[in-house]
């Protein structure tokens, strides 16, 4: 055994933790010819000893047990992450709801701006009198069946006689 | 809060196997929501772990805080814990690499307050004892042990002042046996360098008894 060996296996010696007889047996035969590891032990135990002299070996108790604040931390944890869970909804819905929205209001939108959509006619079923789309002069269909006698109205209109406007109307405007 | 009367409580001074049937027992109980179970696992080991802490800290309100925190940490992981293993290595685990993140923390801050302005008081050389102040052996001996890189003085304290066996360690600090084994000797001859050179060899209270 070197001394380097020696020194590792005295530093577990002193605290009892050299468990290999064997070792056991060839450390003691290199501490009987080696004064330098000797001193080395001398200084171990007394470090050692010195270590153990600061543990009083008082067992120190807790001022109260830390079970209450424990208990209370767990529940407060537990409420927080139930409440988390939910708030992760919240914005989840709101965002949905948003959205849908949107998507709702384009769509009308785009409906309310198709040329199918903004054109209006005037007249009873596939007759119409006049018509017009949207920011465009209205145009009269003067060779269509009498419309100068006839109550004017929407096409998908009841017979609502307060709806009833004159075509020539339209052709002084 | 109602009385725990479920489970009989008593305290463990170690962490060996004669709990272990019974910590797993509380543990599993505890993982099906009985809080009861784990209150029970909680008194049963709350003294030993602020004990422990109470070694890296020096401040038993500090210590009793960092418990908690262990306690609380632990429940939130129970569905982590390996019920093939036992209890109080897994709880000691949490506990004291929370207190060694804690400590890490607290460094930073120091070094940092280096660079502020504030009044900052430098420790004095440990290598030479302090003529001005009479610190008595407890102080005297920590302030050597601060000198010990954090690995070896964690195996110290749990091994030679704590009495925590090798296997124990290795199982709180997630390392080898073999490991612990050389941590604990270089531990040891670190503080007897650091101890003779503050100290000189004079001041030894050895006792001289043989193994």
């Amino acid at each position: 055994m070197n001394c380097k060996q020696a020194q590792i296996d005295l530093a577990l010696w002193v605290g009892k933790d050299l468990e290999d007889k064997g070792r056991r047996i060839e450390l003691k035969r290199h501490l009987a010819v080696c004064p330098q590891c000797r001193d080395s032990h001398k200084q171990l135990r007394g470090a050692m000893s010195v270590l153990h002299q600061t543990d009083d070996g008082k067992i120190i108790a807790p001022s109260k047990s830390v079970w209450p604040s424990v208990s209370a931390g767990i529940a407060y944890h537990e409420e927080s992450h139930r409440l988390n869970r939910f708030n992760g909804w919240v914005p989840a819905m709101a965002v949905t709801a948003a959205c849908l929205t949107l998507l709702l209001f384009s769509y009308q939108r785009t409906s309310f701006n198709s040329p199918a959509a903004a054109q209006v006619h005037f007249g009873y079923g596939s007759d119409p009198a006049a018509s017009y789309s949207l920011n465009t002069q209205p145009s009269f269909h003067e060779d269509a069946s009498p419309l100068a006698t006839r109550p004017l109205g929407l096409d998908h209109s009841s017979d609502d006689e307060g709806r009833k406007i004159h075509a020539s109307m339209w052709k002084n405007w | 809060m109602k009385p725990m009367t479920k489970h009989k409580t008593h305290t463990p001074e170690t962490l060996d196997s004669s709990t272990g049937a019974s910590d797993a027992r509380l543990v599993e109980d505890a993982r099906k929501g009985d809080r009861e179970a784990f209150g029970e696992l909680v008194v049963r080991y709350e003294r030993r772990l602020i004990r422990v802490l109470l070694r890296f800290v020096n401040n038993q309100e500090l210590a009793e805080d960092l418990a908690q925190e262990t306690f609380m940490r632990s429940y939130q992981r129970l569905d982590q814990f390996d019920p093939s293993r036992r209890f109080g290595p897994w709880l000691f685990r949490i506990g004291v690499n929370l207190t060694l993140d804690y400590l890490r923390k607290q460094k930073r801050r120091g070094f940092w307050s280096l660079f502020s302005e504030s009044n900052y008081d430098r420790a004095p050389d440990p290598a030479v004892a302090d003529p001005r102040t009479d610190l008595d052996l407890k102080q005297e001996v920590q302030a050597v042990l601060d000198q010990i890189p954090e690995k070896y003085r964690t195996v110290l304290y749990l091994r030679d002042l704590e009495n925590f066996s090798t296997s124990e360690i290795a199982a709180i600090t997630n390392r080898k046996e073999a490991t612990i084994r050389w941590r604990l000797a270089e531990a040891r001859s670190r503080f007897q360098k650091l101890w003779v050179k503050r100290h000189g060899e004079d001041y030894s209270t050895a006792s001289t008894e043989e193994h």
